[in-house]
């Protein structure tokens, strides 16, 4: 068949795509069944493809959207008439433009016939009301295109923040019985939430009776080499008790979870794997249980795989059970693990927390040395792991919300202005004997036409909006890819939409039907009563200026609070530095004398490299946090355990400190010479100094940190102190000790260049596999993509509030516009009389600058008003300024009003460029 | 006079469409076809209630083409003018026609 040729021999890019599901369904479902609804929706399909050829996807969609419901409303029509005999006959129109005029006015109200239902006679009205509003509003093309693109952006921007919401932030947690599931968190002596020992783990464990399972897992992620491939990968690991995926009800997809022998000291090296390295390492080989890998140079069996649904925010591909007496395990002051607890089914919280406290202070009371006045605290796990995103997705909810009311006040302007510009048509029909609620109903489903067409333009917005939160929202959001429109987002997107319609529907329409009758049909075709329809946008212009100006000062503040916060001196030099983490493999760098020459044999390489000015490596990099000891000064022990202070422990080898950029305030940095053998030695930095020795002698003294027991270290130097917390927090208490003295399995190094950084890549990779290729090297990034992470939340939030605001500032104006050039229009003839008696132009423009300018006054105060009063809620965003922040008030308002003066200025010049003549001629 | 049978304005554009078209006749290219010659907008639901209506009349008959992948597995209506058709187009052409008679200049003389 020739017909076929289209189907065939298509171009090789082509992708078979089917034209939106929904629209189709209406389709079917209302056209004549049979061939002949099968013949219009293959026309369709065919048009739809031309236009996804010629043109692309999202115009080929819309297309088929706008055909469809064309044909949808002209057969949902007839399907409603025929199911209810003896209503009014429509009107007929043949193919071609409705006729304009008065004619276009709906059939009066029919006289009730031979026993109709009350019901279907609503129905019908409505009907009627819709298929005459679509007339009259398809009048106003371009009215009508703005209100629904307002109404767009603003559902759709509320349908996106509630789906970000809603996703992120109020979704359960995916397991079993989620409520039942508790993070067990120490508290310590001086009140902060902190990690727990094993050692306490396993007594919470054997003495409670409230749980149903008590689990732990450690905090630490140590990357294990795993050989016996081409490159060494490096992969997340860490431990975890033997009922850890019991607890959270996760049955392993192949295999199983860890027995309790495997769990004592020396018990079978057995590791279970994530379903995400099992997939891509070992092809999904289903034969695998039971198989051996090795990791860092042994062993281990694999007894089990993870479902793909169970997956980690850490990123952890390997677990193993936490074994009793290795290093982690040991210490009861080493608090390396996280507790989470399942209730039992007949056990309140408050039951729970009680005997947890007992059990606490049996412990503290046991170990007075390490857990002293130490408590504990059962709190939600959904809580501790979303909660503290709450405060930034509320603020932004409530811009979101801010900006919907905008929007409302906007249109309910448009709307009033167009109403006050039929009064005669209405006076006519009530005249007639229209009753007054009818028409109002009438104006209510104009409003609601508008706002369902602002609805569906915005989901569809939406759609792309959710996407670009995917991709430009902070990294650390968790959950963010299951971000969708699903059934609860459509729903308040559907709760929305309604309430929209009725707020700003609501008010034009009354008014509008409030017409003095026998007034307008004697004025003729003049407009009356603008009066009190200016005053009334007079209002809505003011809400706007009020609401928008809140928006506003949000954002300045945002901005304000973002600015400082970047500005921040970390303590050291940000700027053209690479960091990654080197890892020799410990069954092949077993001794420390092996590890020292290794590393050192790395350092001379890369230092050798052209264009790198400093190397250097250390435990933990700056922002991303990290262990603490006890520390005190040797000579002055601290008669309390309560009055210890706290470090963070930093091991570094030589060359960090100039590699980062860390000033040296006093003393020295590492050099080769401190070795094991030699005295210990540790830089702490000025913070700790200050507060370990107050009299300002700590160079040369000697400092006692807790990690390797009671032993005294010389300090040799002072460093300048580090964001070590991030960015706006107090500077952290370090101290420093030489790598070589103590040696950690993973370095991560710092390699400070001339240039960019980046392009040393791969002569330093290069340089660093000569010396040993089973090495590996992983997390290559520059400290400033580092640094810019840990504010990208921040940035995020201020960058959606500053959209928000300056589109709200937009509509604000827009409307001040509106209403200033109404004005104008309807005082032509006085401003007529005016000039042709002597008053200069710019008599003219001042009065309605002066005008415009009290309504935005006014507006502003009452924006001040509320910002004050909701200062509060966003305080606790922002860094060093308060909520009342006076230089961003300031700022923001001369702002507005420099761009509220524009939008008066304009529709002034209009008035003074009236030709007094033509003005009063037209009397 | 016999029952004569006459068509309306928008159902003669649509005959004439369908036998400018010849073969194949279906209700995108009948509907580009009107758009193009006569230079008006068609709504595609006035051309099938349109078509609907014609083929009820018996003025046009319609069959079932072969499903093409790119109308989703769906097959064609295509249509042809029926007798009964050609006679009502020419009943209508000829009443026109000798209305129109002798009246050629009034539409020139109005320019």
């Amino acid at each position: 068949m020739s017909e076929d040729r289209s189907s065939r021999g298509r171009g090789v890019g082509h992708r078979r795509r089917s034209p939106p599901r929904l629209v189709e369904y209406l389709l079917g479902s209302l056209l004549p069944h049979g061939d002949f609804a099968f013949a219009v929706l293959g026309d369709l399909e065919e048009e739809y493809h031309e236009v996804l050829r010629t043109r692309s996807g999202f115009l080929a969609s819309c297309w088929y959207w706008f055909e469809g419901l064309r044909l949808v409303s002209r057969y949902g029509w007839r399907r409603v008439q025929r199911s209810s005999p003896g209503s009014a006959a429509p009107q007929r129109h043949a193919a071609g433009p409705a006729p304009t005029g008065s004619a276009a006015l709906p059939p009066a109200h029919p006289p009730l016939p031979r026993g109709k239902k009350p019901m279907k006679t609503y129905l019908d009205d409505l009907l009627r009301d819709c298929a005459y509003g679509y007339r009259t509003l398809k009048k106003r093309p371009g009215f009508v295109a703005i209100s629904v693109l307002v109404l767009a952006i603003a559902i759709g921007a509320v349908t996106v923040m509630y789906s970000t919401l809603d996703g992120v932030v109020l979704s359960p947690l995916p397991y079993d019985d989620p409520d039942r599931l508790f993070a067990v968190l120490s508290v310590t002596d001086q009140g902060r939430e902190n990690t727990t020992s094993a050692l306490d783990y396993y007594d919470y464990r054997d003495r409670s009776d409230v749980f149903e399972a008590l689990a732990a897992r450690c905090w630490c992620r140590p990357g294990r080499v795993i050989t016996g491939e081409d490159e060494p990968e490096r992969v997340s690991s860490t431990f975890v008790s033997p009922n850890f995926f019991a607890m959270f009800r996760v049955t392993p997809l192949m295999g199983r979870s860890f027995r309790v022998e495997e769990a004592l000291q020396e018990g079978p090296r057995v590791v279970v794997l994530g379903h995400g390295y099992w997939q891509r390492r070992l092809g999904g080989n289903p034969g695998v249980i039971g198989t051996a890998i090795t990791i860092d140079g042994q062993p281990f069996e694999v007894v089990g795989v993870l479902p793909p649904e169970f997956r980690d925010p850490d990123g952890i591909e390997l677990w193993m059970p936490m074994r009793r007496g290795d290093g982690w395990t040991s210490g009861r002051g080493n608090n390396n693990f996280r507790l989470f607890g399942r209730l039992a089914d007949d056990v309140t919280l408050e039951e729970a927390q009680s005997q947890m406290d007992v059990l606490a202070a049996q412990i503290a009371e046991a170990y007075p040395g390490s857990k002293r006045d130490w408590g504990i605290r059962l709190r939600p796990l959904h809580e501790v792991m979303f909660g503290d995103l709450r405060p930034a997705m509320m603020v932004l909810m409530g811009a979101v919300g801010l900006f919907l009311l905008i929007a409302c006040a906007n249109l309910s302007s448009l709307f009033l202005a167009r109403v006050t510009s039929r009064h005669n048509e209405i006076a006519l029909r009530l005249s007639l004997g229209a009753p007054r609620s009818a028409i109002i109903r009438q104006l209510l489903v104009e409003s609601f036409l508008v706002t369902v067409a602002g609805a569906v333009l915005g989901l569809l917005l939406a759609r792309y909006g959710i996407r670009a939160v995917q991709a430009f929202g902070p990294a650390n959001l968790p959950r963010l890819d299951t971000l969708a429109i699903n059934g609860k987002v459509l729903l308040v997107a559907g709760l929305v939409t309604v309430a929209t319609a009725l707020l700003f529907g609501i008010l034009p329409a009354v008014r509008g039907t409030k017409v003095g009758l026998v007034q307008a049909l004697k004025e003729g075709s003049q407009s009356t009563d603008t009066g009190q329809s200016l005053r009334m946008r007079g209002v809505l212009v003011v809400a706007q200026v009020a609401l928008s100006l809140m928006l506003l000062i949000g954002a300045g503040l945002l901005i304000r609070s973002f600015l400082t916060l970047s500005n921040v001196d970390p303590g050291f030099e940000i700027e053209n530095v690479l960091t990654f983490d080197l890892q020799p493999p410990p069954h092949q760098y077993d001794t420390t004398e092996r590890m020292a020459l290794y590393f050192a044999q790395v350092q001379e390489e890369v230092l050798a490299v052209p264009g790198v000015t400093g190397f250097g490596g250390v435990e933990q990099l700056p922002f991303l946090g990290g262990p603490w000891n006890h520390v005190w000064a040797a000579d002055n022990p601290p008669a309390d355990p309560a009055d210890r202070l706290r470090a963070t422990r930093r091991r570094a080898s030589v060359g960090y400190f100039r590699a980062m950029g860390i000033p040296l305030i006093a003393g020295r940095t590492f050099e080769p010479t401190d070795t094991p053998e030699s005295t210990r030695v540790a830089i702490i930095s000025q913070e700790l100094a200050s507060l370990a020795f107050p009299e300002g002698n700590a160079l040369g003294n000697e400092i006692v940190l807790t990690f390797t027991g009671g032993d005294p270290f010389q300090i040799v130097g002072i460093a300048g102190d580090v964001a070590d917390y991030g960015l706006g927090r107090e500077p952290a208490a370090i101290f420093y000790v030489p790598h070589l003295q103590f040696p950690t399995p993973v370095l991560r190094m710092a390699l400070r260049s001339d240039g960019d950084p980046l392009a040393l890549v791969p002569s330093v990779r290069e340089r660093i596999w000569l010396l040993d290729s089973d090495v590996p090297i992983s997390n290559i990034r520059t400290m400033e993509s580092i640094a810019a992470n840990s504010t990208a939340e921040g940035r995020f939030v201020t960058s959606l509030l500053v959209l928000f605001a300056g589109l709200a500032l937009l509509l604000a104006c827009m409307g001040l516009y509106g209403v200033l050039a109404y004005f104008v229009s309807q005082r032509s003839r006085e401003v007529g009389v005016r000039m042709a008696l002597g008053a200069s132009s710019n008599n003219v423009v001042g009065a309605v600058v002066r005008r415009g300018m009290i309504l935005t006054g006014i507006g502003t105060l009452f924006g001040i008003g509320g910002s004050v009063a909701l200062s509060s809620l966003i305080a606790s965003s922002l860094y060093e300024i308060g909520g009342t922040d006076p230089a961003t008030y300031v700022a923001v308002v001369a702002l507005l009003l420099l761009v509220a003066l524009a939008a008066c200025v304009l529709p002034s010049r209009r008035a003074a460029r009236v030709d007094p003549v033509i003005a009063l001629r037209s009397e | 006079m016999s029952e004569k049978t006459f068509l309306g304005e928008f159902e003669q554009m649509v005959l004439l469409a369908i036998l400018r078209t010849g073969d194949n006749a279906y209700a995108v290219p009948i509907r580009n076809e009107i758009e193009e010659r006569a230079a008006r907008r068609v709504s595609r639901g006035a051309l099938y209630t349109t078509l609907e209506r014609l083929e009820a009349k018996g003025f046009v008959e319609s069959r079932m083409g072969e499903p093409t992948a790119e109308r989703g597995g769906r097959s064609r209506r295509t249509y042809a003018v029926a007798a009964l058709g050609l006679e009502a187009l020419e009943n209508s052409r000829s009443a026109m026609a000798n209305l129109w008679q002798g009246l050629d200049s009034v539409t020139e003389e109005s320019q």
